[in-house]
């Protein structure tokens, strides 16, 4: 996710979801009246980036799916998780399997950290403090 | 509170940086805004550092022992900055020559805290320097951008960043308390609601582990860093948001990395005898080779960073190892590591 500490795609999928929105941020701002076309180029180049690294991945999906047989396909397809008829149905993907722990681990943490955080302010009110107006795009909830 | 006059002091903290400190010094001097002092803190080097920073004209202070850390060396000199700005830069890291007059334009006549700019490595040959190259590329080309966009860049990296000295002094200069004191002062000046800004035009060039031995002292150390500011400031970093979901997914992502790739694939794949679950050691590259190639092929880089790409994949399963290190010996068994070991 950063220098020095390894991942398995949580973080990069973190970003991805993040760069997803940056135009939708950028779009609000927009409609409040608050135009940046500094903050415009930075939303639309993340965007892009995370658009082609779900593309890349859609594609080596692809390409992994052709090089591995069926069967390995079959051990690894997420519709099995549900039932047999599901499995059958859902489209071919080596990737569906790591993609899905990932979603759901991420989905873990943001639910754990937010839990936390309600239970840090359950123990201890804290007053809330002025807001943070100085950086790009103010507070993001995720 | 002293007058602080407009412009920037740079820190140099040293030891034993008689080698690489030259041509830090010479690329600081041939900034496009000439910096108003430049001081090396000599940090009880054993060999010529003082000799070396003063053929240059440069200022040079001597703690009266080894202060035992960076943060440590950073911070005796803190006193003697009498300018606006104070710009921290490791011995061994070249600045762009219009480095400082990117970081400064947007600290100056803002309320920007800190702001920090772009880091490469500046040799990148050996298996550990290309897979530091590759993990630069992916974090300064796509999640500090986003980092910054959102006004939480998780770091204001210690090898080059520029401060306010005021607000610098209000929290003590760099503090000691952990091994990794520029994560510490980003996240305490968040907790103050100050802003750190991540500015990609200003580059800088350190030197990077080029062996195992190097790599191991600097990984050792920042993953301690890493878990050490996570006990320290946690409950605080619940309360902001952004910042709190990447600091949780920093730190249960790198767990359970750690976990999967040195124990749950290699016996899986005996257990099950198939190498095709291996490939989960690389899933993760179409997604890591876009921003790199893209940043890469604007630098004029792109074979280079194309065959540095296995080396990341080396760098990262031996992180594992000292995340897992760090964790067990930080979070589980409250043993802190003390002992600031310099490994660039």
């Amino acid at each position: 996710m950063f220098a020095g500490l390894p991942g398995i795609g949580v973080g990069t999928l973190f970003y991805v979801l993040t760069a997803l929105v940056m135009p939708l941020v950028e779009l609000t701002r927009l409609l409040r009246g608050d135009v940046s076309p500094t903050r415009w180029r930075l939303a639309i180049s993340q965007f892009c980036f995370g658009v082609s690294i779900v593309a890349s991945v859609a594609l080596a999906d692809r390409v992994l799916t052709i090089i591995l047989s069926d069967h390995s396909i079959n051990d690894v397809n997420v519709g099995r998780l549900v039932n047999k008829t599901f499995a059958v149905n859902a489209p071919e993907s080596v990737l569906a399997a790591p993609i899905m722990a990932s979603v759901l681990l991420l989905i873990g943490v943001l639910a754990a950290m937010e839990v936390a955080r309600l239970l840090t302010l359950l123990k201890r009110p804290e007053t809330p403090a002025p807001a943070d107006t100085t950086h790009l795009a103010g507070d993001f909830e995720l | 509170m002293d007058y602080l006059r407009p412009g920037v002091t740079v820190i140099v903290p040293a030891f034993n940086e008689a080698e690489s400190l030259g041509d830090t010094l010479q690329s600081l001097l041939e900034q496009t805004i000439p910096p108003a002092e430049i001081i090396v803190v000599d940090d009880f080097s054993t060999d010529n550092t003082s000799d070396v920073a003063r053929s240059y004209g440069i200022k040079v202070l001597r703690p009266p022992a080894n202060t035992g850390s960076k943060a440590g060396a950073q911070t005796f000199a803190l006193p003697h900055v009498t300018t606006e700005h104070t710009l921290a830069v490791d011995a061994d890291t070249l600045v762009a020559p219009d480095a400082i007059e990117k970081l400064y334009a947007v600290v100056k006549d803002s309320d920007v805290a800190a702001a920090c700019g772009f880091v490469v490595p500046r040799y990148i040959s050996s298996v550990w320097e290309r897979g530091r190259y590759i993990e630069y590329l992916l974090a300064f080309t796509f999640y500090k951008p986003i980092q910054d966009y959102f006004g939480k860049p998780l770091i204001s990296s210690g090898c080059f960043s520029i401060y306010r000295t005021e607000v610098l002094r209000q929290h003590g200069g760099w503090q000691t308390r952990t091994m990794a004191e520029d994560m510490d002062l980003t996240w305490t000046m968040y907790q103050a609601r100050q802003t750190v800004r991540f500015v990609p035009e200003a580059v800088c060039y350190p030197i990077e582990p080029h062996n195992l031995t190097f790599m191991r002292k600097q990984l050792r150390r920042w993953s301690h860093g890493f878990m050490q500011n996570v006990r320290l400031h946690w409950r605080h970093l619940l309360g902001i948001p952004y910042l709190r979901s990447m600091i949780g997914v920093a730190l249960w992502e790198s767990t359970v990395a750690s976990v999967i790739y040195l124990g749950v694939l290699p016996i899986s794949a005996l257990l099950l005898q198939n190498p095709w679950i291996l490939l989960i050691y690389v899933l993760d590259a179409p997604a890591l080779m876009v921003p790199v190639l893209r940043e890469a092929a604007a630098r004029n880089e792109f074979w280079r960073a194309l065959a540095s790409i296995p080396a990341f994949f080396v760098v990262r399963l031996v992180n594992c190892v000292f995340v897992l290190e760090a964790i067990w010996s930080e979070l589980v068994l409250r043993r802190p590591l003390l002992v600031y070991e310099k490994g660039h």
